[in-house]
């Protein structure tokens, strides 16, 4: 067996690394790719450092309410003369988990229904696939919104029994966790259609084969031989899954199922900014801005992971 | 092609069956009936019978999936629990209409605009216009319709004062500008794109070379020849688009105050009126699907092939 664990797959780890490599080497190319990396990682640091800035982000002043920026405020301050730029990081903060837990979760179950459905095949691939198809023929946030005011309602209701420690935890979040819980919930379905295709490609292969007529478990296929070598197509996901996760939690919390105020969310922001979008335009434009550019941004680098993952795609000069 | 059509309205049962339910059971999981929401204090006992009973909520779960299924396959979306003059039909009636123009407009904006650009770009390939239309499909995809549609007001109504702030007077008063601009533009992006890529493709084709070469007009060349071919996968991407406008009139239609479907849904939402919810979310379910037959059945008329095949 040890000749066998040791053939040089594709370790996950490796294909990330070597993706952040190529992607640094193509930024010095590219103008527009640098200034998105730069951006991304201005907003990062924002989401880290958001409590050594000078103002807190629930500090109310209500003699300086709705003032426009100042070189004290730099981006004014709201309705509750709360600091903007601190809020803005806050909020950051808040993106930038939902961001890393809503794609872990929704990588988990894709890579595990892609991984079943293909390696099983037959009746289970069949109908894990129906309802893939079923659930994309509908719009993804039409159904996190759904999910959203369904977990909500569950659990900011007074209940008790088994589910009392997730409403107590549902509670200490602000209401994060529902979010987290429903993007987690609907964003695997492209991972597991792209993981599927791959291990069907994969499953049938001479080294997989091998491996098997020598006696290899199922658990030790997928383990060594499958998994790793998905890692690319995984990391082809997450480019779609992180812009479409912070883009559904701002969504959510603009509508008043997702994060709960006080708590700043990029979202609930832009939504308290349209109430008075004639006398202070600045409380809207600071978070659209913000959420616009973070998302561009990363649109952008997903765009250049995608190129260098895919040379096909590079070389035929995509419009 | 009849024996097509068929099979995929029979596959579409499935999935509407799916979205039915799985709507029904959010909204009848949910602890708490929907009589306790409106005030704070408690309800009397006997009073919630009697409420219960009136909307058939002390039947057994089944009976109730099944009565309502019957009932919306009747055109009978049930009542609506948070204003109990209207039945979720009537409101249906009162507000699609609003949403249906402003999305029709969007789309026929994205396309009409979008299909000339598009060739435009794919016939002058300069440098320019190649790197305008990079920046306007990855602004198009990137940028949330609530941002676009709180710029747009930001700078056009507010600060030039060309167009009002909130309210809608129709499709074709200035108040309709920026939710129609700011629900076309993904897709506008979408579409420039797409059939650029296309037109290229068909550019050196055997036929185009031929139909120039026998001497007929370029515009018919680029109209009848090249674009008839093209137009397919811009009609596939035109039509996901869809649903991409439904969910962004939820914003837009929010934000700038447009008394329509979308801001409904959102205010049931944020009310938990759960029968208004399902019945909206089911209205949306078959919109989508339809779209869907609908950009399939295009194939059969853009495309001779496809009836063939």
């Amino acid at each position: 067996m040890s000749a066998l664990e040791s053939t040089p797959a594709l370790r996950p780890g490796g294909a990330f690394g070597a993706g952040l490599t190529r992607l640094l080497r193509a930024a010095r190319a590219r103008p527009t790719l640098t200034l998105s990396l730069l951006l991304l990682l201005l907003v990062v640091a924002l989401a880290v450092f958001a409590p050594l800035l000078p103002y807190d982000a629930y500090r109310q002043n209500i003699l300086h309410r709705n003032e426009v920026p100042s070189l004290k405020h730099w981006l004014g301050t709201d309705e509750l003369g709360r600091d903007m730029v601190a809020r803005i990081a806050v909020g950051a903060r808040v993106s930038l988990i939902v961001a890393i837990t809503a794609t872990l979760i929704a990588v988990a179950i894709g890579v595990m229904v892609g991984t079943l459905s293909a390696y099983i095949g037959g009746v289970t691939d069949g109908v894990l696939m129906r309802f893939v198809d079923s659930m994309y023929a509908f719009p993804d946030t039409l159904f996190a919104i759904l999910m959203a005011a369904l977990i909500k309602g569950q659990l900011s209701s007074h209940i008790s029994g088994f589910l009392a420690p997730l409403a107590e935890i549902y509670k200490l979040s602000g209401g994060l966790l529902g979010v987290l819980l429903t993007l987690g919930l609907t964003g695997w379905l492209t991972t597991s259609r792209l993981v599927r295709s791959q291990v069907l490609s994969l499953k049938n292969t001479e080294y997989v084969l091998a491996c098997r007529l020598a006696g290899a478990s199922d658990w030790f296929i997928i383990r060594t031989h499958l998994l790793p070598n998905v890692a690319p197509v995984i990391l082809l996901s997450v480019t779609f899954i992180v812009p479409n996760a912070i883009l559904l939690e701002a969504g959510l919390s603009f509508m008043g199922i997702g994060v709960d105020p006080p708590t700043p969310s990029w979202g609930t922001m832009i939504a308290s900014g349209t109430q008075s979008i004639q006398s202070y335009p600045h409380l809207l434009i600071v978070p659209a801005l913000a959420i616009g550019s973070t998302l561009l941004a990363l649109n952008v680098i997903g765009d250049a992971l995608r190129d260098l993952l895919d040379p096909a795609r590079r070389r035929s000069g995509r419009a | 092609m009849l024996t097509y059509l068929s099979r995929r309205i029979l596959a579409s049962i499935p999935t509407l069956l799916l979205v039915y339910t799985m709507v029904f059971f959010i909204a009848h999981v949910t602890p708490g009936s929907p009589w306790d929401s409106s005030s704070n204090r408690p309800i009397e006992p006997e009073v919630k019978a009697v409420l219960d009973a009136k909307y058939h909520l002390d039947d057994p779960l089944y009976k109730q999936y099944g009565d309502y299924l019957w009932g919306a396959l009747h055109g009978d979306l049930g009542p609506s629990f948070r204003d109990r003059t209207q039945s979720v039909s009537d409101i249906v009636d009162h507000f699609l209409p609003v949403s249906l123009k402003l999305g029709g407009a969007a789309m026929l904006f994205a396309i009409l605009l979008g299909l000339p650009l598009g060739a435009l770009a794919a016939l002058t390939r300069h440098p320019a216009v190649d790197g305008l239309i990079r920046m306007l499909s990855t602004l198009g995809i990137s940028m949330p319709t609530y941002v676009v549609t709180s710029v747009l007001i930001v700078v056009l109504g507010v600060g030039l004062g060309w167009v009002p702030t909130f309210g809608w007077k129709g499709v074709f008063t200035a108040s309709s500008i920026v939710p129609v601009v700011s629900l076309a533009l993904a897709p506008l992006a979408a579409v420039i794109r797409c059939f650029r890529t296309s037109m290229l493709e068909v550019m050196h084709l055997d036929f185009v070379r031929t139909a120039r070469a026998k001497g007929v007009r370029p515009i018919a060349v680029i109209v009848h020849h090249m674009g008839r071919n093209a137009l397919i996968p811009a009609v596939t991407v035109a039509g996901a688009y869809a649903s991409y406008i439904l969910v962004g009139s939820f914003f837009v239609e929010t934000i700038a105050g447009i008394p329509g479907f979308g801001r409904y849904f959102v205010m049931s939402i944020a009310a938990r009126d759960y029968p208004v919810i399902i019945g909206t979310t089911l209205i949306y379910a078959v919109f989508v699907v339809a779209i869907n037959l609908l950009v399939d059945l295009s194939y059969f008329l853009l495309d001779p092939r496809v009836r063939v095949g």
